[in-house]
């Protein structure tokens, strides 16, 4: 059923929604909330809707954690210095520890994998009011979580067939790239010897990989492309969205796919970058506790929000780009 | 999925930049090397050889004599001739019949190989006449029996000529061809080793088993297609071409074993190293994992030769076989190691290729120098010779020896520990090869478990005592074939004789220990508190409570029969940790413990010295059990950035 309180908007990008509030003609005036041109679109400007992804990644990446963490605690918490000693270089207490830990070391890893699935189920949802709260406006202001809520829940079936669809393509272009380059490998092994035949095993491997690559940006035009369908049209249903956004991002990766690509690559390598900085803190750190810890927390988490801030800031540029 | 995958290739090229060798340079601490070490052999059985390859058919015509002396005791009127090739003839063989899954040599030939012998002759007698290849009810022909026309006696030396053809089979294990690439070991027929009482020691090929021969030099000449690159034992003396054919003639003595390699594509790379020239032979497009292994043996040469004697030789070869030849990789004979087993390019920090490195050029010492007897003892050179290698590798690479990448530090015998817990109480380390159910067994038991008793030794009754004992033994047995009792009478004498009888139970009867906190509690040290008579009258004496002083104590258990030396760490509420030792003799042990706050926590061989440890996860207990915070903090950063991943 049609939503009385999201109206469609007219089509062009400065085309209007109005809001829930600004149906009663008594209330107080609240701007309509509006599709934002192109040029208008900056992560930067939506600091709330990146605080919000660094959030959900915290949430469920405490749900990942938790599990481990029980698992530890349950043999750890008896040592006078807690789970210091699986962090001592050498890797004695850690191999023992893991050595009897066969079924909990299972039932975690199940645990995990299932975490994982719900979050595969629930990440795009978190795209969609990312890219709401990127794509929409209340005059000059950022939407409400609410109304962002609102058109995110209507996104989120064909963002879903979205991602479905891009991971299997890139799984496939992926898999037919490993069986490419083993195939590859074999017929050249005998003719040039193993270690070119290697290299040039990994030079069709990272063909193919950066095939998936592209289809992955690709991929997020689409999803993007769907983003703005639904902030034009939040009643649409999902299939004439995708006929809308299909072409659109098409049309889009033929004009722009270089600069697309650019644009995430460089982030992607930013966002890398992020992760290793954390890997390199955390081995510095080792079984260190107490305000130590405390301070790899923050800046572990200030990392993860770095990241969150940088994915932000790829959509809006394909938000820019359509 | 995309950024997963870059973050994972970032992270390895970010990593990778990480210096690799940057701790090459350790000096090698040097022990006691007083202990008199023999110059030379004896030579009891000297090959002169000739070998004419066919590198299409992949056959070798062989030729020659051996110079036999007889340095028993006894007259002896037989020999036993290994014929090892023939392990791989057909399934009838030991080797390919033996049920036992797991470890190395478990494929079936695509090419099959075999040893036929067409001459073997004592002067004018005619031996091969009567040669039986096996036993009555036996297939296998590899151990194989020869009648004397007449005794030999103690002292006596007899020249035998032989003429043989090898057919070699596809690599399966050690030895064989894929494609050009020929790796030519156990391919002469080789007289068993000859034991002091006048006996044999002979024995059919086994896939777990090794070998075992009496030293004597090896002259041998080989004759491949011309381009070919030869890799053997010993330094090269001679050289020719003529027509279509390469010429080598190789001459080692003081060894007890020859074998070589020829392959058209083969790489070189020399370097002089002390007064040892090395030669490294590898596939195209090694050339990165041939530095690392020179690098290791720049290390490893004068590190074994401060720890177990100076290497003798002038020569070391190290061969890295292609990667269709793994299973020719990973070996050992006098003078030339085989390496290999790893992709032709591996991230600094991932130290395998130094491990099998290091490892391989250990066996020169265990397998080589004491010529253990293998078969029978596997742990005396592949047990030993692990513990070298994990003591070398920490020396060289630090706690980290076996993986310092991502955020993983691991070390390696740290790994052997957990291999040594898994399987450590299946069966008896201290067998024969063949007795063992499983290569798994055979892996676990005779590598790992026994470097990780070994290394408990060392960490117990203190690593330069242990590593002189070791040292000890390295020279004392040099060239001379020792027993495992010969290894624990040096133990006894070098360290005492409670680390030896820890050694004899952990090899012999399964010895196995596992130290655990079953309790722990603390009270005020005050007067005790309830119903005394005295004088005459009922007095009450209540509980002390809020007091500055407290006694209490931590129950230990040792389960198991192995008997070391340890501690007990006692962590009070205020923070304070008192070690407490024991001995280790009886199964139970009460800590008493002392102090001004209550009793938290206990940690018996706080500093894990003890690493045959059954189980690490029951050695501590406390009062007020705390989270895992570093843990959980860990995983929230390492989920986030999995979420990363599949996120927006």
């Amino acid at each position: 059923m049609k939503d009385p309180r999201l109206l469609p908007a007219s089509g062009d990008s400065t085309s209007t929604l109005e809001s829930i509030n600004a149906d009663a003609v008594d209330a107080p005036a609240i701007e309509p909330l509006r599709v934002l041109r192109p040029s208008e679109v900056r992560a930067r400007k939506r600091p709330r809707a990146i605080a919000l992804v660094w959030l959900w990644e915290l949430a469920f990446a405490a749900l990942l954690a938790t599990p481990v963490q029980a698992w530890a605690a349950s043999v750890w918490a008896n040592h006078p210095d807690g789970d210091a000693p699986i962090f001592r270089p050498g890797g004695q207490d850690l191999l023992g520890w893991l050595k009897y830990g066969g079924q909990p070391f299972s039932i975690v890893l199940r645990a995990t994998l299932l975490a994982l699935f719900f979050a595969a189920l629930v990440a795009p949802l978190v795209t969609c009011l990312l890219g709401a709260q990127l794509a929409t406006a209340r005059g000059q202001r950022a939407p409400s979580t609410r109304s962002s809520l609102r058109l995110a829940l209507g996104m989120y079936f064909p963002l879903l067939v979205v991602g479905a669809l891009a991971t299997a393509l890139e799984v496939l272009v992926l898999g037919i790239g490993l069986l490419a380059s083993s195939v590859v490998h074999h017929r050249l092994v005998e003719p040039l010897g193993d270690a070119r035949a290697f290299l040039v095993r990994l030079v069709v491997l990272a063909i193919f990989l950066a095939v998936v690559l592209v289809v992955g940006v690709v991929g997020d035009l689409l999803r993007v492309a769907v983003v703005r369908a639904v902030a034009k049209e939040p009643d649409a249903r999902a299939l004439p969205v995708l006929r809308r956004a299909v072409p659109h991002a098409a049309a889009t990766a033929r004009r722009s796919l270089g600069r697309a690509t650019f644009g995430w690559a460089w982030r992607a390598l930013a966002s890398t970058a992020l992760v290793v900085v954390g890997s390199l803190l955390g081995d510095a750190v080792g079984g260190r506790g107490g305000l130590v810890l405390a301070a790899l927390f923050v800046a572990h988490q200030l990392l993860v929000a770095g990241r969150a801030a940088l994915r932000a800031g790829w959509l809006a540029n394909a938000l820019r780009l359509l | 999925m995309r950024a997963l995958v870059a973050s994972l290739l970032l992270a390895a090229v970010g990593l990778a930049a990480d210096g690799p060798l940057a701790r090459a340079d350790a000096p090698a601490a040097a022990p006691s090397a007083t202990t008199p070490m023999l110059e030379h052999a004896d030579p009891v059985a000297s090959y002169t050889l000739r070998a004419k390859l066919d590198a299409t058919a992949h056959t070798v015509h062989g030729e020659g004599t051996i110079l036999w002396k007889n340095a028993s005791a006894k007259p002896v009127s037989e020999l036993w001739l290994h014929l090892y090739l023939n392990g791989f003839k057909n399934q009838s063989s030991t080797f390919m019949r033996a049920p036992v899954g797991g470890f190395r040599g478990t494929t079936t030939p695509e090419d099959w190989g075999a040893i036929d012998l067409k001459k073997l002759a004592w002067n004018d007698d005619d031996l091969l006449a009567g040669i039986e290849l096996h036993r009555p009810g036996d297939t296998d022909e590899t151990d194989a029996h020869v009648v004397l026309p007449r005794p030999i006696a103690p002292g006596d030396t007899a020249t035998f000529a032989m003429e043989w053809e090898d057919k070699l089979p596809s690599v399966v294990e050690r030895t064989g061809h894929v494609g050009s690439f020929h790796m030519i070991a156990q391919w002469f027929p080789k007289i068993a080793k000859l034991e002091p009482d006048g006996t044999f020691a002979h024995f059919p090929f086994h896939h777990l088993g090794e070998f075992y021969a009496d030293y004597g030099r090896y002259d041998v000449t080989l004759d491949v297609p011309r381009g070919y690159v030869v890799g053997a034992c010993g330094p090269q003396v001679e050289t020719s071409d003529t027509g279509d054919r390469h010429v080598e003639r190789h001459v080692q003595s003081d060894v007890h074993d020859f074998a070589w390699t020829a392959w058209d594509r083969f790489q070189t790379r020399k370097e002089r190293i002390r007064d040892v020239d090395v030669t490294i032979l590898f596939p195209p497009g090694y050339g990165a994992l041939a530095e690392r292994e020179l690098a290791t043996m720049r290390f490893a040469l004068p590190h074994f030769d401060a720890r177990y004697g100076k290497y003798p030789y002038s020569v070391l070869t190290l061969v890295h076989p292609p990667e269709n030849a793994l299973e020719a990789g990973g070996m050992e004979y006098p003078t030339l190691i085989t390496t290999g087993q790893s992709p032709s390019w591996m991230p600094p920090g991932l130290w395998f290729p130094e491990a099998v490195t290091i490892h391989e050029y250990g066996h020169q010492y265990f397998y080589g120098l004491v010529g253990s007897y293998e078969d029978r003892w596997p742990f005396l050179d592949e047990g030993l010779n692990s513990y070298a290698e994990n003591e070398s590798l920490r020396h060289w690479l630090g706690p980290a020896s076996s993986v310092d990448f991502l955020g993983f530090q691991i070390g390696d015998v740290e790994a052997q520990a957990v291999a040594a817990r898994h399987n450590g109480h299946n069966e008896r380390i201290a067998q024969d090869a063949a007795s063992f159910a499983t290569g798994a067994d055979y892996g676990a038991l005779v590598y790992s478990r026994t470097a990780t008793v070994l290394e408990t030794l060392a960490r117990v009754y203190g690593k330069p005592t242990f590593e002189h004992a070791l040292g000890v033994y390295a020279r004392k047995w040099r060239f001379r074939h020792p027993t495992p009792d010969d290894l624990l009478a040096v133990i006894r004498d070098e360290i005492g004789a409670d680390a030896a009888e820890n050694l004899r139970l952990a090899l012999f009867e399964k010895g196995s220990v596992d130290l655990a906190v079953l309790q722990l509690g603390s009270s005020n040290a005050g007067p005790a508190a309830g119903l005394f008579d005295r004088d005459g009258k009922r007095e009450t004496v209540e509980a002390k409570t809020g007091g500055s002083a407290y006694e209490g104590w931590a129950l230990v258990v040792r389960r198991g029969g192995l008997r070391f030396p340890t501690e007990v760490e006692l962590v009070a509420e205020d923070g304070t940790r008192t070690r407490v030792p024991w001995d280790g003799q009886a199964e139970t042990f009460r800590a008493p413990y002392h102090g001004t706050s209550p009793l938290r926590a206990a940690v018996v061989d706080p500093d894990g010295k003890v690493l045959v440890d059954d189980d690490l996860t029951n050695n501590f207990a406390s009062r007020k059990p705390a989270g895992a915070p570093r843990v959980f903090e860990r995983a929230l950063f390492w989920g986030a950035a999995l979420l990363g991943g599949i996120g927006p």
